[in-house]
């Protein structure tokens, strides 16, 4: 039970270096009541995905390119999500638009990548691959490139939060006390671009959007400030990243699954918890 | 701050027209008027939210501290007061300084100053209407005006609440010199604290007595200062 040569594993680190960065980019979303767009994103990621295996399958010359399919997984993932994004984060001040909007990106997506996998073997492998979170195969250069992107992303977003929390919570104080609100709605559209991007095409939609969302949630129940809110949050994702991969280990299932499931057992767990003693 | 000529409202939607208005440093302004009278909008062009649809905005070197109405300020994560007014006073502060101690203890002062203190570190979501709306108050202060504008910042707190808010204005306006246009549908706490008592309604401004104020009488001509 205590076999730790897990710690050895890459796919361990790509998960654990989820648990801990993704939810100081998922308190964004939920700071600006955008958790659709937590939803949306890794959707429109894996459409950029699979429209990279399906101009492949065709021959396209810019999309047989790429050496392997790792590589074109992260240019599919970038090349939809940063525009997705820089163009959902213009309309932000109108709630319905934008939430109407993600509604339809998501729709749109979902339907596109079943559209654009459906004769092209490969591409539905690899994607499937991706959905469950298999990340046992993860690559060197994958996890090079998911630390890069993850710490650039970790480091701008802690360097500028209050900027950004500010622009999230309460854009009309924001704008009339001077700060530039377009300019930092683009900003944080590219930083969580970069972080769902990357993220998608090394660890798939699921595990995602879960690192996202999840620990930012549970720790809302309890946390008594954003400051601790987030070393609670950060914490509660590594916890699962490695109770999860545990889990997977031993009993031989999916890890990205298990590491979700076991988010959402900790997410209720905790409201239940709180339920009984804080009543 | 002036207005001259100035057509307001949204989108090709006029809201109030060829406004002339004028408020000059240490006024004191109090906003009131019916629902849909377009109060809010002239709080929002004057702080520079909406833009004019036509005419000038000159701000004459005002810096405004901006306090929105309550229900825009929840924030649906956990956060101190204390927290509220460093994420508002950082707006503009250049990066190296959001880390100097000495600014935080500036944010405890404009807490002080505010009376709201006491619960710096308490949860923002779990602190009363009146006490948000102080908390509100110090994190305009915090980034240093010279002018505050207040959206409704007497809506939703009991009568001796909108008593201490307005005396803590009234406080601000004397000793700091702070000019203050505030929209409000609670005339009389400002009674005898407001210098002027601007009446929006029908798509004009006037400038009335409070008496004429309260019922909605007009005895003065449009707009001045």
């Amino acid at each position: 039970m205590w076999d730790l040569s897990f710690l050895q594993s890459k796919s361990y680190w790509a998960a654990g270096l989820m648990g801990l960065i993704c939810p100081v980019i998922g308190r964004h979303m939920v700071m600006g009541r955008a958790i659709m767009l937590g939803l949306a994103l890794p959707q429109v990621s894996l459409a950029g995905v699979a429209f990279m295996f399906f101009g492949a399958a065709l021959g396209w010359g810019w999309c047989t390119a790429f050496k392997d399919d790792a590589t074109r997984a992260f240019a599919g993932a970038m090349l939809l999500t940063l525009p997705a994004l820089v163009l959902l984060a213009l309309p932000r001040r109108s709630v319905k638009l934008s939430e109407g909007w993600l509604a339809f990106v998501f729709l749109a997506a979902v339907s596109l990548t079943n559209l654009m996998l459906s004769s092209n073997a490969v591409g539905e492998v690899y994607i499937e691959d991706l959905f469950h979170g298999r990340l046992l195969l993860i690559s060197d250069t994958a996890i090079i490139t998911l630390a890069i992107s993850l710490g650039c992303a970790f480091v701008f977003a802690m360097a500028f939060r209050r900027r950004i929390l500010l622009a999230l919570t309460d854009p009309d104080f924001a704008t009339v006390s001077g700060l530039k609100l377009t300019r930092w709605n683009v900003i944080l559209a590219l930083i969580n671009g970069s972080v769902v991007g990357v993220s998608v095409a090394t660890v798939g939609p699921l595990v995602t959007f879960g690192f996202l969302i999840l620990p930012v949630l549970a720790v809302a129940t309890f946390a008594r400030s954003l400051r601790t809110h987030l070393i609670w949050a950060m914490v509660f994702g590594v916890i699962t990243a490695t109770a999860g991969f545990v889990i997977s280990y031993h009993y031989d299932l999916p890890l990205g699954d298990s590491v979700v499931a076991l988010g959402c057992a900790g997410l209720a767990i905790i409201h239940a918890l709180r339920a009984i003693f804080c009543r | 701050m002036e207005l001259q000529q100035a057509s307001l409202g949204y989108r090709g939607n006029t809201v109030l027209e060829n406004l002339d208005l004028k408020i000059a440093a240490g006024d004191f302004v109090v906003i009131g008027g019916p629902n849909g009278g377009g109060k809010s909008t002239l709080l929002k062009t004057i702080s520079g939210l909406i833009p004019l649809l036509k005419g000038t905005r000159d701000v004459g070197g005002m810096k405004f501290g901006y306090v929105p109405q309550q229900a825009a300020s929840d924030v649906p994560l956990p956060i101190t007061a204390f927290e509220i007014v460093e994420l508002g006073a950082s707006a503009l502060l250049p990066l190296h300084r959001t880390f100097f101690r000495m600014e935080r203890a500036f944010y405890l002062e404009c807490l002080r100053e505010c009376q709201a203190d006491a619960y710096a570190k308490k949860n923002f979501g779990e602190l009363s209407g009146g006490q948000r709306q102080r908390v509100l108050l110090a994190r305009s202060l915090a980034v240093r005006p010279n002018a505050l504008l207040l959206d409704e910042p007497t809506a939703g707190v009991d009568h001796a609440t909108q008593l201490v808010i307005a005396r803590l204005l009234a406080r601000l306006n004397r000793e700091q010199r702070m000019t203050v246009a505030l929209v409000t549908h609670e005339f009389e706490p400002f009674r005898g604290i407001a210098s002027h008592f601007l009446r929006v309604a029908d798509g004009r401004a006037q400038f009335l007595d409070i008496a004429a104020f309260t019922n909605g009488t007009a005895n003065t001509p449009n707009v001045g200062s």
